[in-house]
């Protein structure tokens, strides 16, 4: 599903990641280990297709990721998780209705059906602005 | 000391009576720093906004240079636009000189270097991880912007208007494009410095007056708004 | 947000609307003219007139007489209502100006503080009391503005040599309101048009100490632009113009003009002029 061949990745700052060869299958979940500094978020980066790299080619669900192709629709279709996550300033649902909005969809029952996902009516209001954001 | 007290009593009169003079000078000078505003933000934002997110070559050099024009004396971007607008100018078809638009045109030159470099640092502010956050849920380049804008709306609120408050208080630029002519160009500043030298200090002190007030509520407004800021976060 | 910013343009939209309105009536005749034309409030008093024919709208741009003849040589301006007689003739002669007409007079005056120090009251002529100003070193502001006045103050000196220069002369480069202001300030001696000074008499504490000599006769003139030399000179709208202020219309304006206020008309009519 995910083929990287040839990665190069270099900052100004004068750091510079190199990765030959990089599969993942369907359904598998992999794990990249390393101490800091090596590039873990680098690589991700330019998985995610947030970064530019200088070198390389990837193949993301058959497609074609850094030649060119709708870099946004193949964005679009993958979800991130920060270390550090952010919120935008407005209510919970505001937060929960972003990605929603940023693809177009503003319908209610869209919004609706994602707050669902996280209860939020249980555990406290969509409105709410006094928010915080906690991983697990 | 007598005449200036002198002086205000009279200039609290004229105000006080509506004297339409003044009150269309006022106008004049809103309509005009207000649009020239308008447009400043309608590029400004956008272009600072770009500046500030892409990476390309030379991008330290040209943030230097925006922030060099804010520096701009507006007297000498009046003299360019005039030079430009003259009829033997490049721009002489347009026949702007002397004009409201000509004067639009001068201030909107020098309010665009403040509202793009306050911009550019406004979005500078912004952790660079939190942009690529919004990318990863799906946003495209300029909704990303957005929403970064709206993060820093307060911020950007604040720019804005001390943009409109340099303009409204700005005199060189608008009286060499504009030439105060009455009922066409006269500002509230080209207006004080014409009372003034003609010794109307009751009109003159007057229009100061009504300058000083515009300054005030632009003054109280950011303050507001700052205040604001401090709350709602 | 959004709506912040289509609220935004919608206001600018409806102020442009609202600015363009009143920025561009039928059309503009610029004229170039003298600050004390200008400063007198006689030229208001005829544009407002001319204006309700609404067919034209002056532009009119109070500047001294040399930078509004500078104006014409530039083709910014489509007519000059000057006082520079001997500038009036060169700038025809040298093609750049087409019907000049004299039509409008009224004298200059020299002004002073009350005190008089250098004791011009009482000197027959001009020239010879600015001579006085000079010998006793008091302080004397020009206008220094390429203006007619400043013509004037110029020829009155050159009638008995060169310009002395004295620390006391001082070069203000404005407009005679302006120039009026400083001369107050510093209790100087200052020439002035009659209808300036009359103006401003009321905000100033300098009083005539000179004045009646036929050389400090002060006279206007019109001058259309020469459309063929300056195509983009409103042509049709600067003869409407000249022809109004040559009019009886503006006569009967003119002529009055400052009577009921100060006393005397502050200008006067002498068409044709000799």
């Amino acid at each position: 599903m995910i083929r990287l061949r040839g990665l190069k990745v270099s900052y100004d700052t004068g750091f510079s990641l190199a990765v030959d060869s990089l599969d993942v299958r369907r359904g598998e979940i992999f794990a990249v280990i390393g101490p800091n500094g090596a590039g873990k978020t680098t690589l991700l980066g330019a998985m995610a297709l947030l970064d530019e790299p200088a070198a390389g080619s990837l193949s993301l669900l058959g497609r074609d990721a850094f030649g060119g192709g709708d870099r946004l629709e193949l964005r679009r279709a993958m979800s991130v998780v920060f270390s550090q996550p952010y919120l935008t300033a407005g209510t919970v649902a505001e937060n929960v209705a972003l990605p929603l909005r940023l693809r177009g969809r503003r319908d209610p029952a869209a919004v609706e059906a994602a707050l669902a996902l996280f209860r939020v009516g249980q555990i406290g209001r969509a409105s709410c602005r006094e928010r915080v954001l906690v991983t697990v | 000391m007598e005449f200036i007290i002198e002086g205000f009593r009279k200039a609290l009169g004229l105000i006080l009576s509506g004297n339409p003079e003044i009150f269309s000078i006022a106008r004049l000078s809103l309509t005009v720093s207000l649009l020239a505003t308008a447009v400043a933000v309608l590029i400004g934002v956008p272009l600072g906004s770009w500046i500030a997110v892409k990476k390309f070559p030379l991008k330290k050099l040209l943030i230097a240079l925006v922030n060099t024009g804010m520096g701009l004396p507006p007297v000498v971007a009046g003299l360019v636009v005039m030079l430009f607008l003259a009829r033997s100018g490049p721009l002489g078809i347009l026949n702007w000189l002397y004009t409201p638009k000509g004067m639009i045109l001068a201030q909107v030159i020098i309010a665009l270097p403040i509202i793009t470099a306050l911009t550019i640092s406004a979005m500078q502010g912004v952790d660079r991880r939190f942009y690529r956050q919004v990318l990863a849920l799906g946003a495209t380049e300029w909704q990303a912007i957005l929403v970064c804008l709206r993060e820093l709306r307060l911020t950007m609120l604040a720019a804005v208007i001390a943009g409109f408050g340099r303009l409204v208080a700005e005199v060189g630029a608008v009286m060499i494009v504009g030439g105060n002519i009455r009922h066409q160009t006269r500002m509230l500043t080209t207006a004080t410095v014409m009372e003034t030298q003609m010794g109307n200090f009751d009109m003159a002190i007057a229009i100061g007056l009504v300058l000083l007030a515009l300054g005030f509520a632009v003054n109280l407004a950011l303050t507001l708004i700052q205040q604001n800021r401090v709350v709602a976060r | 947000m959004k709506r912040a910013i289509y609220l935004l343009m919608a206001a600018s939209a409806a102020l442009a609307a609202g600015c363009a309105r009143t920025a561009e009536p039928a059309g503009m005749v610029r004229l170039a003219t003298t600050t004390s034309v200008r400063d007198t409030g006689l030229l208001d008093a005829l544009t407002e007139e001319f204006h309700g024919d609404g067919k034209y709208a002056v532009q009119a741009i109070a500047v001294g007489s040399g930078q509004a003849m500078q104006l014409g040589r530039t083709g910014e301006a489509d007519l000059l209502w000057v006082h520079s007689p001997d500038a009036e003739e060169k700038f025809v002669s040298e093609g750049y100006g087409t019907d000049r007409v004299t039509f409008l007079y009224n004298d200059f005056v020299l002004l002073g503080p009350a005190a008089d120090p250098a004791g011009v009251k009482g000197v027959k002529t001009a020239a010879g009391a600015l001579k006085r100003i000079a010998a006793a070193g008091a302080t004397f502001v020009s206008r220094a503005d390429n203006s007619g006045t400043h013509a004037k103050e110029l020829k009155l000196w050159a009638a008995s040599g060169p310009r002395p220069s004295w620390p006391g002369y001082l070069e203000a480069g404005q407009g005679q309101a302006g120039t009026l202001s400083i001369a107050d300030e510093k209790k100087a001696y200052v020439l002035s048009d009659r209808s300036t000074w009359l103006s401003m008499k009321g905000n100033l504490s300098l009083s005539v100490v000179h004045e009646g000599d036929p050389a400090l006769l002060n006279r206007y003139s019109l001058i259309l632009v020469n459309p063929e030399k300056f195509p983009r000179v409103n042509a049709a709208g600067a003869r409407a113009f000249y022809s109004f202020v040559l009019s009886e219309r503006s006569r009967a304006i003119t002529e009055k003009f400052g009577a009921d206020k100060y006393g005397e008309p502050l200008f006067h009519w002498d068409l044709p002029a000799k």
